[in-house]
Protein backbone atom coordinates (compact mmCIF):
# COMPACT_ATOMS: atom_id res chain seq x y z
CA UNK A 1 0.00 0.00 0.00
CA UNK A 2 1.27 3.54 -0.91
CA UNK A 3 0.65 6.76 0.44
CA UNK A 4 -1.15 8.15 -2.17
CA UNK A 5 0.05 12.16 -3.40
CA UNK A 6 -3.12 13.32 -1.73
CA UNK A 7 -2.88 12.32 1.19
CA UNK A 8 0.49 13.79 1.67
CA UNK A 9 -0.39 16.87 0.10
CA UNK A 10 -3.39 16.88 2.94
CA UNK A 11 -1.43 16.25 5.61
CA UNK A 12 1.62 19.05 4.75
CA UNK A 13 -1.34 21.91 4.26
CA UNK A 14 -2.76 20.73 7.24
CA UNK A 15 0.23 20.91 9.49
CA UNK A 16 0.94 23.97 8.12
CA UNK A 17 -2.18 25.28 9.10
CA UNK A 18 -1.85 23.24 12.59
CA UNK A 19 1.35 25.67 13.05
CA UNK A 20 -1.31 28.52 13.04
CA UNK A 21 -3.78 27.46 15.24
CA UNK A 22 -0.89 26.46 17.74
CA UNK A 23 0.14 30.16 17.45
CA UNK A 24 -3.49 31.26 17.88
CA UNK A 25 -3.31 28.91 21.40
CA UNK A 26 -0.09 29.91 22.23
CA UNK A 27 -1.03 34.05 22.02
CA UNK A 28 -4.15 33.52 23.93
CA UNK A 29 -3.21 31.41 26.93
CA UNK A 30 -0.39 33.78 27.29
CA UNK A 31 -3.43 37.10 27.41
CA UNK A 32 -5.06 34.98 29.44
CA UNK A 33 -2.54 34.28 32.17
CA UNK A 34 -0.87 37.79 31.89
CA UNK A 35 -3.57 38.34 34.58
CA UNK A 36 -1.97 36.24 36.87
CA UNK A 37 0.36 38.75 38.46
CA UNK A 38 2.12 36.13 41.10
CA UNK A 39 3.75 34.37 38.04
CA UNK A 40 5.45 37.54 37.10
CA UNK B 1 34.30 31.82 7.03
CA UNK B 2 31.47 33.33 4.82
CA UNK B 3 29.52 35.96 5.53
CA UNK B 4 26.57 34.08 6.39
CA UNK B 5 28.31 32.59 8.71
CA UNK B 6 29.70 35.59 10.89
CA UNK B 7 26.39 37.25 10.89
CA UNK B 8 24.85 33.52 11.92
CA UNK B 9 27.29 34.28 14.77
CA UNK B 10 26.23 37.65 15.83
CA UNK B 11 21.94 36.98 15.21
CA UNK B 12 22.77 33.97 17.49
CA UNK B 13 24.50 36.36 20.27
CA UNK B 14 22.24 39.21 20.10
CA UNK B 15 19.49 36.83 20.48
CA UNK B 16 20.89 34.18 23.61
CA UNK B 17 21.85 37.61 25.36
CA UNK B 18 18.74 38.70 24.55
CA UNK B 19 16.95 35.92 26.32
CA UNK B 20 19.60 35.38 29.19
CA UNK B 21 18.90 39.17 29.97
CA UNK B 22 15.33 39.08 30.55
CA UNK B 23 15.59 36.02 32.55
CA UNK B 24 18.05 37.18 34.35
CA UNK B 25 15.53 40.12 35.28
CA UNK B 26 12.83 37.39 36.35
CA UNK B 27 14.73 35.68 37.89
CA UNK B 28 16.28 38.65 39.74
CA UNK B 29 12.41 38.93 41.32
CA UNK B 30 11.29 35.53 41.47
CA UNK B 31 13.92 33.64 43.41
CA UNK B 32 12.81 34.24 46.86
CA UNK B 33 13.20 30.90 48.17
CA UNK B 34 14.56 27.70 47.82
CA UNK B 35 11.55 25.89 46.48
CA UNK B 36 11.34 28.64 43.82
CA UNK B 37 15.12 27.93 42.36
CA UNK B 38 13.93 24.07 42.01
CA UNK B 39 10.09 24.18 41.49
CA UNK B 40 9.40 28.06 40.41
CA UNK B 41 7.30 28.52 43.17
CA UNK B 42 4.97 25.80 42.20
CA UNK B 43 2.57 28.39 40.81
CA UNK B 44 3.07 27.97 36.99
CA UNK B 45 0.24 27.96 35.30
CA UNK B 46 -1.48 27.25 31.73
CA UNK B 47 0.22 29.56 29.16
CA UNK B 48 3.76 29.02 30.69
CA UNK B 49 2.79 25.03 30.93
CA UNK B 50 1.68 24.84 27.70
CA UNK B 51 4.87 26.57 26.57
CA UNK B 52 7.35 24.92 28.49
CA UNK B 53 5.96 21.15 27.34
CA UNK B 54 6.26 22.67 23.57
CA UNK B 55 9.91 24.28 24.11
CA UNK B 56 10.66 20.91 25.66
CA UNK B 57 9.52 18.63 22.86
CA UNK B 58 11.12 21.27 20.32
CA UNK B 59 14.64 21.05 20.59
CA UNK B 60 16.67 19.86 17.95
CA UNK B 61 15.51 16.14 18.90
CA UNK B 62 12.31 17.85 17.01
CA UNK B 63 14.04 19.76 14.65
CA UNK B 64 17.08 17.50 13.60
CA UNK B 65 16.19 13.76 13.96
CA UNK B 66 12.81 13.14 12.77
CA UNK B 67 13.97 14.94 9.52
CA UNK B 68 17.29 12.45 9.67
CA UNK B 69 14.71 9.51 10.27
CA UNK B 70 12.44 10.85 7.01
CA UNK B 71 15.64 11.14 4.74
CA UNK B 72 16.74 7.63 5.99
CA UNK B 73 13.24 5.66 6.03
CA UNK B 74 10.61 7.82 4.42
CA UNK B 75 7.60 9.05 5.49
CA UNK B 76 5.82 6.24 7.50
CA UNK B 77 8.95 6.95 10.06
CA UNK B 78 8.40 10.50 9.45
CA UNK B 79 4.50 10.13 10.99
CA UNK B 80 5.66 7.68 13.85
CA UNK B 81 8.02 10.09 15.03
CA UNK B 82 4.88 12.70 15.13
CA UNK B 83 2.96 10.58 17.13
CA UNK B 84 5.55 9.40 19.39
CA UNK B 85 6.33 12.97 20.53
CA UNK B 86 2.86 14.06 20.80
CA UNK B 87 1.56 10.24 22.53
CA UNK B 88 3.89 10.82 25.36
CA UNK B 89 2.55 13.53 26.55
CA UNK B 90 -0.77 11.80 25.78
CA UNK B 91 0.91 8.89 28.07
CA UNK B 92 2.19 11.18 31.20
CA UNK B 93 -1.29 12.54 31.25
CA UNK B 94 -2.50 9.86 33.75
CA UNK B 95 1.03 9.44 35.92
CA UNK B 96 1.11 13.35 36.25
CA UNK B 97 -2.53 12.96 37.98
CA UNK B 98 -0.85 10.31 40.16
CA UNK B 99 2.28 12.17 40.65
CA UNK B 100 0.44 15.42 41.98
CA UNK B 101 -1.92 13.34 43.90
CA UNK B 102 0.35 11.20 46.16
CA UNK B 103 3.44 13.67 45.69
CA UNK B 104 2.26 17.39 46.45
CA UNK B 105 5.33 18.69 48.00
CA UNK B 106 7.89 16.39 45.57
CA UNK B 107 11.14 17.94 43.73
CA UNK B 108 12.82 15.33 41.50
CA UNK B 109 11.82 11.49 40.88
CA UNK B 110 14.96 10.30 42.72
CA UNK B 111 13.06 10.99 46.16
CA UNK B 112 10.51 9.66 44.83
CA UNK B 113 12.39 6.48 44.18
CA UNK B 114 14.28 6.30 47.13
CA UNK B 115 11.04 6.51 49.16
CA UNK B 116 8.72 4.24 47.28
CA UNK B 117 11.82 1.49 46.58
CA UNK B 118 14.76 2.18 48.94
CA UNK B 119 18.07 2.89 47.72
CA UNK B 120 19.10 0.23 45.18
CA UNK B 121 16.57 1.51 43.00
CA UNK B 122 17.30 4.92 44.08
CA UNK B 123 20.92 4.55 42.07
CA UNK B 124 19.42 3.01 39.15
CA UNK B 125 16.66 5.79 39.19
CA UNK B 126 19.82 8.34 39.57
CA UNK B 127 21.47 6.52 37.07
CA UNK B 128 18.81 6.85 34.06
CA UNK B 129 17.91 10.25 34.80
CA UNK B 130 21.18 11.30 34.45
CA UNK B 131 22.36 9.08 31.77
CA UNK B 132 18.84 10.87 30.05
CA UNK B 133 19.88 14.36 30.87
CA UNK B 134 23.30 14.05 29.83
CA UNK B 135 22.71 12.85 26.32
CA UNK B 136 19.56 15.11 25.74
CA UNK B 137 21.67 17.95 26.76
CA UNK B 138 24.65 16.76 24.44
CA UNK B 139 22.18 16.05 21.27
CA UNK B 140 20.75 19.73 21.96
CA UNK B 141 24.27 21.42 21.47
CA UNK B 142 25.41 19.08 18.92
CA UNK B 143 22.19 20.09 16.83
CA UNK B 144 23.00 23.81 17.19
CA UNK B 145 26.96 22.93 16.80
CA UNK B 146 26.49 20.98 13.26
CA UNK B 147 24.24 23.35 12.26
CA UNK B 148 26.88 26.49 12.72
CA UNK B 149 29.43 24.24 11.10
CA UNK B 150 27.07 22.92 8.18
CA UNK B 151 25.64 25.83 7.17
CA UNK B 152 27.63 28.90 8.03
CA UNK B 153 31.13 27.13 8.24
CA UNK B 154 31.44 28.29 11.48
CA UNK B 155 33.54 25.80 13.78
CA UNK B 156 31.45 23.56 15.85
CA UNK B 157 33.22 24.35 19.44
CA UNK B 158 32.36 27.62 18.14
CA UNK B 159 28.94 26.81 17.68
CA UNK B 160 28.27 24.90 20.41
CA UNK B 161 29.88 27.61 22.55
CA UNK B 162 27.48 30.16 21.42
CA UNK B 163 24.36 28.28 22.74
CA UNK B 164 26.24 26.10 25.57
CA UNK B 165 27.33 29.30 27.52
CA UNK B 166 24.33 31.68 27.94
CA UNK B 167 21.82 28.79 29.00
CA UNK B 168 24.55 28.04 30.99
CA UNK B 169 24.47 31.81 32.44
CA UNK B 170 20.51 31.68 32.95
CA UNK B 171 20.26 28.33 34.39
CA UNK B 172 22.78 28.46 36.98
CA UNK B 173 21.62 31.86 38.07
CA UNK B 174 17.26 31.01 37.54
CA UNK B 175 16.93 27.59 37.72
CA UNK B 176 14.26 25.72 36.78
CA UNK B 177 12.14 29.38 37.15
CA UNK B 178 14.50 30.84 34.23
CA UNK B 179 13.98 27.61 32.14
CA UNK B 180 10.19 27.99 32.13
CA UNK B 181 10.08 31.48 31.75
CA UNK B 182 12.93 30.80 28.55
CA UNK B 183 10.71 28.36 27.30
CA UNK B 184 7.24 30.92 27.10
CA UNK B 185 10.03 33.26 25.12
CA UNK B 186 11.00 30.28 22.69
CA UNK B 187 7.97 28.88 21.86
CA UNK B 188 6.58 31.44 21.09
CA UNK B 189 8.92 32.57 18.46
CA UNK B 190 9.30 29.22 17.69
CA UNK B 191 5.96 28.69 16.44
CA UNK B 192 5.69 31.45 13.66
CA UNK B 193 9.37 30.96 12.40
CA UNK B 194 8.95 27.93 11.61
CA UNK B 195 5.59 28.16 9.21
CA UNK B 196 6.83 31.21 7.49
CA UNK B 197 10.46 29.60 6.51
CA UNK B 198 8.30 26.23 6.21
CA UNK B 199 5.83 28.14 3.58
CA UNK B 200 8.74 29.44 1.69
CA UNK B 201 10.35 26.35 1.61
CA UNK B 202 7.16 24.64 0.13
CA UNK B 203 6.38 27.71 -2.06
CA UNK B 204 10.54 27.10 -3.91
CA UNK B 205 10.31 23.41 -3.97
CA UNK B 206 7.42 23.44 -6.08
CA UNK B 207 5.11 22.38 -3.28
CA UNK B 208 4.11 18.95 -1.79
CA UNK B 209 2.80 17.35 -5.18
CA UNK B 210 6.72 18.17 -6.55
CA UNK B 211 7.84 16.90 -3.32
CA UNK B 212 6.22 13.73 -3.79
CA UNK B 213 7.28 13.22 -6.97
CA UNK B 214 10.68 13.59 -5.99
CA UNK B 215 10.39 11.05 -3.54
CA UNK B 216 8.80 8.58 -5.90
CA UNK B 217 11.86 9.26 -8.01
CA UNK B 218 14.60 8.67 -6.07
CA UNK B 219 13.24 6.19 -3.08
CA UNK B 220 9.78 5.19 -4.17
CA UNK B 221 9.78 2.57 -1.56
CA UNK B 222 9.62 5.67 1.17
CA UNK B 223 6.47 5.98 0.05
CA UNK B 224 5.20 2.41 1.08
CA UNK B 225 2.84 2.44 4.27
CA UNK B 226 4.09 -0.69 5.40
CA UNK B 227 7.61 -0.28 4.48
CA UNK B 228 9.38 -2.94 7.12
CA UNK B 229 12.12 -0.34 8.11
CA UNK B 230 9.97 2.58 8.53
CA UNK B 231 7.15 0.55 10.46
CA UNK B 232 9.60 -1.04 12.54
CA UNK B 233 11.35 2.67 13.27
CA UNK B 234 7.87 4.43 13.86
CA UNK B 235 6.81 1.52 16.79
CA UNK B 236 10.16 1.96 18.25
CA UNK B 237 10.41 5.57 18.64
CA UNK B 238 6.39 5.56 20.22
CA UNK B 239 7.96 3.32 23.08
CA UNK B 240 11.23 5.31 23.16
CA UNK B 241 9.85 8.35 23.32
CA UNK B 242 7.14 7.11 25.70
CA UNK B 243 9.33 5.47 27.80
CA UNK B 244 11.59 8.57 28.15
CA UNK B 245 9.20 10.71 28.61
CA UNK B 246 7.53 8.92 31.36
CA UNK B 247 10.82 9.05 33.25
CA UNK B 248 12.03 11.93 32.39
CA UNK B 249 13.17 14.61 35.64
CA UNK B 250 12.15 17.70 33.47
CA UNK B 251 8.34 16.50 32.86
CA UNK B 252 8.52 15.49 36.67
CA UNK B 253 9.92 18.86 37.82
CA UNK B 254 7.04 20.34 35.99
CA UNK B 255 4.44 18.95 37.73
CA UNK B 256 5.06 19.97 40.86
CA UNK B 257 6.25 23.31 39.72
CA UNK B 258 2.37 23.35 38.54
CA UNK B 259 -0.22 25.29 40.01
CA UNK B 260 -2.50 22.37 40.13
CA UNK B 261 -3.45 19.02 38.25
CA UNK B 262 -5.49 20.93 35.93
CA UNK B 263 -2.83 23.43 34.46
CA UNK B 264 -0.44 20.36 33.92
CA UNK B 265 -3.60 18.81 31.75
CA UNK B 266 -4.14 21.26 30.33
CA UNK B 267 -0.63 22.20 29.37
CA UNK B 268 -0.69 18.11 27.99
CA UNK B 269 -3.24 17.83 25.95
CA UNK B 270 -2.59 21.24 23.86
CA UNK B 271 1.22 20.40 23.55
CA UNK B 272 0.44 17.00 22.54
CA UNK B 273 -1.81 18.61 19.84
CA UNK B 274 0.59 21.33 19.15
CA UNK B 275 3.68 19.44 19.02
CA UNK B 276 2.33 17.04 16.04
CA UNK B 277 2.47 19.41 13.45
CA UNK B 278 5.43 21.03 14.27
CA UNK B 279 7.51 17.57 13.94
CA UNK B 280 6.01 16.70 10.67
CA UNK B 281 6.79 19.96 8.86
CA UNK B 282 10.25 19.95 10.80
CA UNK B 283 10.42 16.56 8.90
CA UNK B 284 9.20 17.28 5.96
CA UNK B 285 12.39 19.04 4.87
CA UNK B 286 13.95 15.15 5.52
CA UNK B 287 11.79 14.78 2.99
CA UNK B 288 12.56 16.99 0.57
CA UNK B 289 16.38 16.23 0.57
CA UNK B 290 15.12 12.57 -0.88
CA UNK B 291 13.23 14.67 -3.31
CA UNK B 292 16.32 16.28 -4.88
CA UNK B 293 18.29 13.27 -4.56
CA UNK B 294 20.56 15.43 -1.55
CA UNK B 295 23.82 13.69 -0.21
CA UNK B 296 24.45 14.81 3.37
CA UNK B 297 27.69 15.10 5.11
CA UNK B 298 26.50 14.03 8.96
CA UNK B 299 23.18 12.21 9.07
CA UNK B 300 21.73 14.57 11.58
CA UNK B 301 22.04 17.71 9.35
CA UNK B 302 19.00 16.72 6.89
CA UNK B 303 16.98 19.30 7.64
CA UNK B 304 19.38 22.44 7.87
CA UNK B 305 20.99 21.77 5.45
CA UNK B 306 17.61 21.30 2.77
CA UNK B 307 16.69 24.28 4.66
CA UNK B 308 19.50 26.32 3.90
CA UNK B 309 19.46 24.93 0.08
CA UNK B 310 15.54 25.93 -0.52
CA UNK B 311 15.23 29.36 1.87
CA UNK B 312 16.55 33.14 0.71
CA UNK B 313 19.54 33.53 3.24
CA UNK B 314 17.13 36.03 5.37
CA UNK B 315 14.54 33.10 5.89
CA UNK B 316 17.65 30.40 5.82
CA UNK B 317 18.61 33.01 8.85
CA UNK B 318 15.32 32.59 10.46
CA UNK B 319 15.48 28.98 10.64
CA UNK B 320 19.13 29.54 11.98
CA UNK B 321 17.27 31.32 14.71
CA UNK B 322 14.94 28.07 15.34
CA UNK B 323 17.67 26.08 15.58
CA UNK B 324 19.36 28.26 18.57
CA UNK B 325 16.13 29.03 20.07
CA UNK B 326 15.04 24.72 20.11
CA UNK B 327 18.66 23.87 21.39
CA UNK B 328 18.44 26.34 24.07
CA UNK B 329 15.81 25.84 25.38
CA UNK B 330 15.87 21.97 25.80
CA UNK B 331 19.38 22.25 26.98
CA UNK B 332 17.91 24.62 29.89
CA UNK B 333 15.40 22.16 30.68
CA UNK B 334 17.93 19.32 31.09
CA UNK B 335 20.27 21.32 32.90
CA UNK B 336 17.55 22.58 35.35
CA UNK B 337 16.58 18.99 35.35
CA UNK B 338 20.25 18.05 36.78
CA UNK B 339 20.53 20.45 38.90
CA UNK B 340 17.68 19.40 41.20
CA UNK B 341 19.20 16.08 41.00
CA UNK B 342 22.54 16.81 41.93
CA UNK B 343 21.83 19.02 44.81
CA UNK B 344 18.44 17.24 46.22
CA UNK B 345 19.55 13.69 45.37
CA UNK B 346 23.07 13.02 45.01
CA UNK B 347 24.23 15.88 47.63
CA UNK B 348 21.90 15.30 50.02
CA UNK B 349 22.29 11.78 50.30
CA UNK B 350 25.81 12.99 51.82
CA UNK B 351 24.43 15.52 53.73
CA UNK B 352 21.54 15.09 54.76
CA UNK B 353 20.52 18.23 56.73
CA UNK B 354 22.01 20.73 53.69
CA UNK B 355 20.41 23.62 54.35
CA UNK B 356 18.03 25.21 51.35
CA UNK B 357 20.35 28.12 50.45
CA UNK B 358 23.53 25.63 50.59
CA UNK B 359 21.27 23.37 48.27
CA UNK B 360 20.67 26.16 45.57
CA UNK B 361 24.36 26.67 45.50
CA UNK B 362 25.09 23.26 45.10
CA UNK B 363 22.43 22.94 42.17
CA UNK B 364 24.30 25.76 40.60
CA UNK B 365 28.06 24.15 40.35
CA UNK B 366 26.48 21.16 39.27
CA UNK B 367 24.84 23.15 36.54
CA UNK B 368 27.85 24.81 35.49
CA UNK B 369 29.78 21.07 35.86
CA UNK B 370 27.20 18.92 34.04
CA UNK B 371 27.20 21.69 31.26
CA UNK B 372 30.87 22.24 30.73
CA UNK B 373 30.99 17.86 30.29
CA UNK B 374 28.13 17.59 27.63
CA UNK B 375 30.25 20.76 25.42
CA UNK B 376 33.13 18.65 25.77
CA UNK B 377 30.90 15.83 24.39
CA UNK B 378 29.39 17.63 21.78
CA UNK B 379 32.73 18.85 20.40
CA UNK B 380 33.01 15.51 18.64
CA UNK B 381 29.30 15.85 17.35
CA UNK B 382 28.13 11.93 17.58
CA UNK B 383 24.79 11.15 15.41
CA UNK B 384 22.08 13.05 17.53
CA UNK B 385 19.68 10.28 17.09
CA UNK B 386 22.58 7.78 18.30
CA UNK B 387 22.63 9.55 21.57
CA UNK B 388 18.47 10.00 22.16
CA UNK B 389 18.20 6.50 21.32
CA UNK B 390 20.97 5.26 23.46
CA UNK B 391 18.95 7.43 26.64
CA UNK B 392 15.41 5.79 25.58
CA UNK B 393 16.53 2.55 25.65
CA UNK B 394 18.15 3.28 29.24
CA UNK B 395 15.10 4.65 30.37
CA UNK B 396 12.85 2.20 28.10
CA UNK B 397 14.33 -0.65 30.94
CA UNK B 398 13.10 1.18 34.12
CA UNK B 399 10.00 3.00 32.82
CA UNK B 400 7.55 0.13 34.05
CA UNK B 401 9.05 -0.58 37.33
CA UNK B 402 9.42 3.47 38.36
CA UNK B 403 5.85 4.44 37.05
CA UNK B 404 3.71 0.81 38.29
CA UNK B 405 5.06 1.23 41.74
CA UNK B 406 3.01 4.73 41.72
CA UNK B 407 -0.38 2.60 40.99
CA UNK B 408 0.48 -0.92 42.83
CA UNK B 409 1.36 -0.99 46.40
CA UNK B 410 2.82 -4.44 45.45
CA UNK B 411 6.17 -4.19 43.94
CA UNK B 412 8.86 -4.40 46.09
CA UNK B 413 12.14 -2.34 45.23
CA UNK B 414 14.10 -5.29 45.21
CA UNK B 415 12.61 -6.45 41.86
CA UNK B 416 12.17 -3.36 40.58
CA UNK B 417 15.99 -2.62 40.25
CA UNK B 418 16.74 -6.53 39.34
CA UNK B 419 13.93 -5.78 36.44
CA UNK B 420 15.63 -2.49 35.51
CA UNK B 421 19.14 -4.00 35.21
CA UNK B 422 18.24 -7.16 33.42
CA UNK B 423 16.54 -4.86 31.07
CA UNK B 424 19.23 -2.69 30.44
CA UNK B 425 22.03 -5.60 30.45
CA UNK B 426 19.43 -7.67 27.63
CA UNK B 427 18.09 -4.66 26.19
CA UNK B 428 21.87 -2.80 25.36
CA UNK B 429 22.98 -5.52 22.90
CA UNK B 430 20.30 -5.94 20.74
CA UNK B 431 20.48 -2.37 20.63
CA UNK B 432 24.46 -2.24 19.66
CA UNK B 433 23.55 -4.88 17.03
CA UNK B 434 21.17 -2.63 15.39
CA UNK B 435 18.00 -4.53 16.57
CA UNK B 436 16.23 -1.60 17.19
CA UNK B 437 12.78 -2.72 17.64
CA UNK B 438 13.99 -5.89 19.61
CA UNK B 439 15.88 -4.14 22.09
CA UNK B 440 13.51 -1.64 23.15
CA UNK B 441 10.51 -4.57 23.36
CA UNK B 442 13.17 -6.90 25.10
CA UNK B 443 13.73 -3.96 27.56
CA UNK B 444 10.04 -3.44 28.62
CA UNK B 445 8.97 -6.71 28.75
CA UNK B 446 11.57 -8.16 30.51
CA UNK B 447 11.51 -5.46 33.22
CA UNK B 448 7.91 -5.92 33.35
CA UNK B 449 8.14 -9.54 33.59
CA UNK B 450 10.25 -9.46 36.40
CA UNK B 451 8.56 -7.10 38.51
CA UNK B 452 5.01 -8.30 38.07
CA UNK B 453 5.94 -12.31 38.56
CA UNK B 454 7.78 -10.67 41.82
CA UNK B 455 4.40 -8.56 42.83
CA UNK B 456 2.19 -12.15 42.67
CA UNK B 457 5.11 -13.76 45.10
CA UNK B 458 5.73 -11.82 47.30
CA UNK B 459 3.90 -8.70 47.28
CA UNK B 460 5.54 -5.63 49.33
CA UNK B 461 2.09 -3.95 50.38
CA UNK B 462 3.41 -0.21 49.89
CA UNK B 463 1.77 2.31 52.26
CA UNK B 464 1.52 5.36 49.71
CA UNK B 465 0.88 7.77 52.91
CA UNK B 466 4.85 7.43 53.37
CA UNK B 467 5.33 9.42 50.07
CA UNK B 468 3.61 12.37 51.26
CA UNK B 469 5.20 12.28 55.04
CA UNK B 470 8.94 11.61 53.50
CA UNK B 471 8.59 14.05 50.65
CA UNK B 472 8.71 17.53 51.36
CA UNK B 473 9.75 20.97 49.84
CA UNK B 474 13.17 22.33 50.18
CA UNK B 475 12.07 25.27 52.45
Amino acid sequence: MIYSSNFFSILMWVCLIGLIVDFGFQLWYNIVDFKNKSLW
Amino acid sequence: MPTFGVLMIILSLTLMGSITWLSYLFSKRKIQSSDSYFTAGRNITTAFMTATFIAYAVGTGLIFSPGEMAYLQGLTSMIGYGLAISLSYIAFLPVSGRIKELIPEGNTIGEYAKVRYGNLMYVVVLFVSIVYMFCLLAANLIGAGIAFNYIGQVPIHIGVLIIGVPVIIYTTYGGLGAAIFTNGLQAILITPMLFITAIIAFKNSGGPVAIYSGIQEHAPEFLNVFNPSGMEFALMIIIAVSAAELLNQALWQRVYSAKDIRVVKKGLLSSSLMTFPMTIIAASFGLMAVAYNMELPHPSIATALMAHHLLPPWASMIFMMIVVLAATSTASDALAGFSSIASLDIIKSFMPNLAPEKAVFVGRISTIVFGVGAMLVAFKAPSILFLLLTADLVAAAAVIPVIAGLFSPNISGSAAAAGTILGILLGLPLFLNNQNLLSFTTAIIVSSAVIFAYAKISPAKFDFNKLKEHIKAVD
